[in-house]
Order: C-alpha cells, then sequence, then structure tokens
C-alpha cells in the first residue's frame, strides 16, 4: 500500500482507460491535486438534524429507517451562499466533488487542518473503499466555540489515495450507498440483519 | 362586485407563487438549466418562479396581473419579464418530464416575439388556407350552429391555439433535440388520446411535426439507431389519424397547419439561430458521456477538463435510459418513474454548470 503523490494522482486522474480512472469530478483547479492529495471542495446539499418526537433511534426496531430518515431536513445552499453551523452542532454535507475509485485503489477523507484549527470535524467515515463511486458524505461537527459559516465550493477535505497491494476482484456489485449525488443518511440495513443474528444467539446461549 | 370577486380569487393563487419565489424545491441542475432556457427559447431577461401545482400538469402565465396593476397605475416590471410555470406537485425531481418547461417557455417567447405572427407571414399558400378555413367554417356552422362571422372567429382562435402549441414543441425540440421528442412521447402518451381540443392539437399531429422537425436537423439516425422499436412506435403513432368525431373542422385545420409545417420549423430555426441543438455538436461527446453512464460516474465534466454540454447530458441520459429500461414504448414509464437516474442527471447538469462558469472567472 503506497501513498500517492503528486504525479501519481495526475496519471490516475488522466487515465484514458475509465475503468482504471481515478475519478474526480467536477475538478475546478488543477491545482487541487497536492503533493499527496486532493482537496475536495464543500457542495451544496446538506441534512441537518432535528429533535423529533421519538425517543430515540434504534437498530433493532423494525422501522429504523424510518426513524433515521425523520431525523434530518434537507437544505440546499447555492454556491455563493453561506450555512451557519453553531457549537455543537451535527450536520451532513457531502463533497461538490463525485468521487470513484478504481479496484485498484482507495482512499481516506481527511479534514482540512485550516478548518481544524476552528473546531471543525469534517468526516469521522473516513475510508473509501475500492470501486466507490459517489459523492462523500461528510459529518460536519462544530466542537468550537463559536457559529462558523460553511461555503460551499470552498476546499475543506482533502481526499489521500492509496494504491492497494494488488487489485481486488471483491467489489459490491449492490454497495450500501450507490452513486450518492448529495449527503446520505444513515443506512444499517446490514446491521439490522446482523443485529436479528445476534439476538438469536442471545437467545441460545441463555438457555445453556 | 363581480370583478372584485374575480380579482381577490386571482390574489389567491398568488400564495403559492410567493412561496415558491422565497425557495425553490427544484434542484440547483434543474434551475441553472431553466436559466439556460430562458437565455435560448425567450431570448430576453426573465425572472421565471416555477411553482409546484396539484391542478395544472404544466402551464405558464407571462406576466400574471400586468393589465390589472397596470390599470391601477402601478409600474409593471419592464426590463425582466416575470413568467410563473407550474409543474406537477408530485414529480419535483422530473427532469425528463421537466423539459416540457421548455415547451412552457416557448408561450413567453411566442408573446415576446410575435412568432405566431411571423409563421401567419411565411405561409406558403395563403388563398389555400383562406379556402380551406371557408371549408371548415362552413362545417362548423353546419354541426355547431351560429353565423359564419362567429364560426370565422372561434376557428381562428383554434387555429392560433393549435398553432402556438406547435411553435412551442418546435422551440423545445430545436433547443433539446431528440430528448423533448420521448418527453413528449412519455408525457403525452397516457394522458392524452388522439382527439384534439380547442386549445390543443391532436397528439398525432404534434408528434408528426416533431419527427419531421427532427429529422429536417438532422436528427433521425441517432433515433433509429439509439431506440429503433421505440422509434417505430412513436412514427406510427404520428401517422395516426386523429379522432375528430362530427367535428370535420379539426380536420380541416389540421390541412392548415400541416402547410404551415415549413413556416413553423423556419420561424424556429430562425429564432434559435445558434442554439439550434445540432447532431454534430452532441456526436463528440456522445460516447464519453455515455461510457461515464454505463460506469455511474457523474457525466459533468470530460476528460480534457471541459464541462459536458447540459443538452448532451440529458440526451445521453435519455439513450443511457433505454439501454437500461429497455427499448420499447412502456419503457417510457418506467424511465420517468426512474427518480434516482434523473436526480443524478440533475446534479450532473449543476456540476456542469458550476465548471462552466468558474473557467469563466
Amino acid at each position: 500500500m503506497t501513498l500517492l503523490q503528486h504525479e501519481a494522482l495526475v496519471d490516475a486522474l488522466s487515465e484514458t482507460d475509465f475503468d482504471k480512472r481515478l475519478v474526480v469530478t467536477p475538478l475546478l483547479e488543477d491545482e487541487q491535486v497536492g503533493e499527496a492529495s486532493i482537496d475536495l471542495r464543500l457542495g451544496t446539499e446538506f441534512l441537518l438534524l432535528r429533535r423529533t418526537l421519538q425517543a430515540g433511534v434504534d437498530v433493532g426496531d423494525p422501522n429504523f429507517q424510518v426513524q433515521v430518515d425523520d431525523l434530518y431536513d434537507k437544505i440546499v445552499v447555492p454556491i455563493g451562499e453561506g450555512m451557519w453551523l453553531h457549537p455543537q452542532q451535527f450536520a451532513l454535507g457531502a463533497t461538490f466533488e463525485f468521487v470513484r475509485l478504481p479496484p485498484t485503489l482507495g482512499a481516506y477523507v481527511l479534514g482540512r487542518s485550516s478548518w481544524g484549527r476552528l473546531g471543525l470535524l469534517v468526516a469521522t467515515a473516513v475510508m473509501v473503499q475500492p470501486g466507490f463511486a459517489g459523492s462523500l458524505t461528510l459529518e460536519l461537527v462544530n466542537e468550537g466555540e463559536s457559529p462558523v459559516q460553511l461555503y460551499p465550493g470552498l476546499t475543506i477535505a482533502q481526499l489521500a489515495v492509496h494504491s492497494l497491494h494488488a487489485q481486488t476482484k471483491f467489489i459490491k456489485s449492490d454497495p450500501t450507498y450507490r452513486a450518492p449525488t448529495g449527503p446520505q443518511a444513515a443506512r444499517l440495513a446490514k446491521e439490522q440483519h446482523a443485529l436479528e443474528k445476534i439476538s438469536k444467539l442471545g437467545d441460545s446461549l441463555a438457555r445453556v | 362586485m363581480r370583478r372584485i370577486n374575480y380579482d381577490v380569487m386571482g390574489l389567491h393563487e398568488v400564495s403559492p407563487w410567493v412561496e415558491s419565489a422565497r425557495g425553490s424545491k427544484l434542484a440547483l441542475g434543474l434551475v441553472y438549466f431553466v436559466d439556460e432556457l430562458v437565455s435560448a427559447v425567450l431570448k430576453a431577461p426573465a425572472d421565471v418562479v416555477m411553482t409546484p401545482s396539484g391542478t395544472y400538469m404544466y402551464s405558464t402565465i407571462h406576466k400574471p396581473f400586468e393589465d390589472p396593476l397596470t390599470n391601477l397605475g402601478v409600474t409593471y416590471p419592464a426590463t425582466v419579464i416575470p413568467i410563473i410555470v407550474s409543474y406537477p406537485v408530485h414529480e419535483p425531481e422530473s427532469l425528463f418530464l421537466h423539459l416540457i418547461i421548455a415547451h412552457e417557455l416557448g408561450h413567453s417567447a411566442i408573446a415576446e416575439h410575435n412568432l405566431d405572427q411571423e409563421v401567419y407571414g411565411r405561409d406558403p399558400d395563403p388563398t389555400a388556407t383562406r379556402d380551406t378555413l371557408n371549408l371548415a367554417v362552413a362545417e362548423y356552422v353546419s354541426h355547431e350552429g351560429g353565423t359564419p362571422a362567429a364560426a370565422r372567429g372561434r376557428l381562428r382562435v383554434i387555429l392560433r391555439n393549435w398553432l402556438t402549441e406547435l411553435i412551442c414543441d418546435g422551440l423545445a425540440a430545436g433547443f433539446l433535440g431528440p430528448s423533448y421528442l420521448f418527453t413528449a412521447a412519455a408525457f403525452g402518451a397516457p394522458f392524452h388520446g388522439p382527439e384534439p381540443s380547442e386549445t390543443h392539437p391532436p397528439l398525432t399531429l404534434r408528434t408528426h411535426l416533431l419527427i419531421e422537425q427532427l429529422t429536417s436537423w438532422g436528427w433521425s439516425s441517432l433515433i433509429e439507431s439509439a431506440v429503433p422499436e421505440t422509434h417505430a412506435w412513436i412514427l406510427d403513432t404520428s401517422t395516426r389519424p386523429q379522432q375528430a368525431g362530427h367535428r370535420t373542422y379539426f380536420l380541416r385545420l389540421e390541412e392548415a397547419i400541416r402547410r404551415l409545417s415549413t413556416a413553423i420549423e423556419d420561424v424556429v430555426s430562425t429564432h434559435l439561430g445558434a442554439e439550434l441543438f445540432r447532431p454534430d455538436a452532441h456526436a463528440p461527446n456522445a460516447d464519453e458521456l455515455s461510457a461515464l453512464l454505463e460506469r455511474d460516474i457523474l457525466p459533468a465534466q470530460l476528460l480534457d477538463r471541459s464541462a459536458a454540454p447540459r443538452r448532451s447530458i440529458i440526451l445521453a441520459g435519455w439513450v443511457h435510459a433505454f439501454a437500461k429500461h429497455g427499448d420499447e414504448p412502456v419503457s417510457l414509464a418506467s424511465i420517468v418513474g426512474d427518480r434516482d437516474q434523473q436526480r443524478f442527471l440533475t446534479k450532473a447538469l449543476e456540476m456542469s454548470v458550476v465548471l462552466e462558469r468558474w473557467t469563466t472567472l
């Protein structure tokens, strides 16, 4: 596993074979490709958390997905406008760029330190799997003491891309998030199935 | 009192417009694309408010309240034209259906540029048109009663209504190419029979003229090769006779319109000018856009880093959708119902516009 440096990133972005190309689109400026990462901009769509009348969110509830979807309000902030993120506020945003990794590459999304120094956390689920295609959802949290104005179009994160030991043939044909173009609310269907199995395991252990 | 009541009812209609003007529920890609449509089709600055409607499918109000406000001495906007476009309340994300907005803006283009008068002015055989209308007047009086003068007035209104719709179709097809044909087929087929009405020409005639225009502009080979089955069905639809029933005067109006078809095409081509969408503008990007769509890659930026042209994104999107859902007429419904793909394409439109503007800074 090797971190791709500037020249390798440029080559990967310019690859003429679509199936091998690293896609970061639209790339507004060549300068976004740095020494060993690609700067990513903030997109225009956000999901804001809101308080509901429900007791909470329980992945074991059959209506879990309804509960989760009910947690968010979608807003669109056009380029040229801004959105305040208040202290301790959590919002889902997405990268302006649509990213697609070939099966030979993996990546990590990292917040830019300049924003981090204001208390803004940008991403918590940082690993991007080979074969992923879509805008990357950003978990935005203001851990600072002052509201921070977020402007779509500004660079907010960076993508560190690395090669794999070998090309993986294991690319999920039905990924959890398929070619998203905006922030995606949590999808924990797999975990719900796992919980059913764990419950059965619990039952069988209780009888022992 | 009746007048006041009428005006108050009209003002109630404004409420959803105000709400829509404050914040559109439509995706940014569509909002940007409507700006592009205004520039190309209307060719004048306009403030378009798109508002969801449960009453109308798609409709346009050009310069709302111009007369009452002017009568009250209120200065009406002179430089930016206010236009209200309604879209179906349940279809905010249907990019493919929203292409009808190009047709709707055509109504404003006709009002601003007198395109219908231009078509009449280019009638290749005014004598024949007059004779045909005379026949229609006689048939109207025979079936509906009334005086010939009243019948002539009524038929002129119907002819103008039909001509207006057909010019709007022509403007939309001229700007959007085959994408508008597919949209018109998807929108028109489920809701309209071949029967004409006093406000809208028969679907068969509309389809016939669209095919004729697109063929003239060089699109037939792309349509035939991309969707041969659907193309055959659309062709078949366009050759069916209208079901005028006892209202045979509708057949005469169709005769008159068919005689004006070349004039419609000429007026549309002249009006759109360089904005007329031609196959040679789409061909250089078609394969790359198709390859991107096949791989679920947002088709916003081409390999040379330029912004993908919006009309090509939409047309490639239609062709890709047929490949995904099958080349058959019934797929029109499933394609329009594929919200995920249309959201995807709308996002590509947004990104393409942003990229294009960025490079001009």
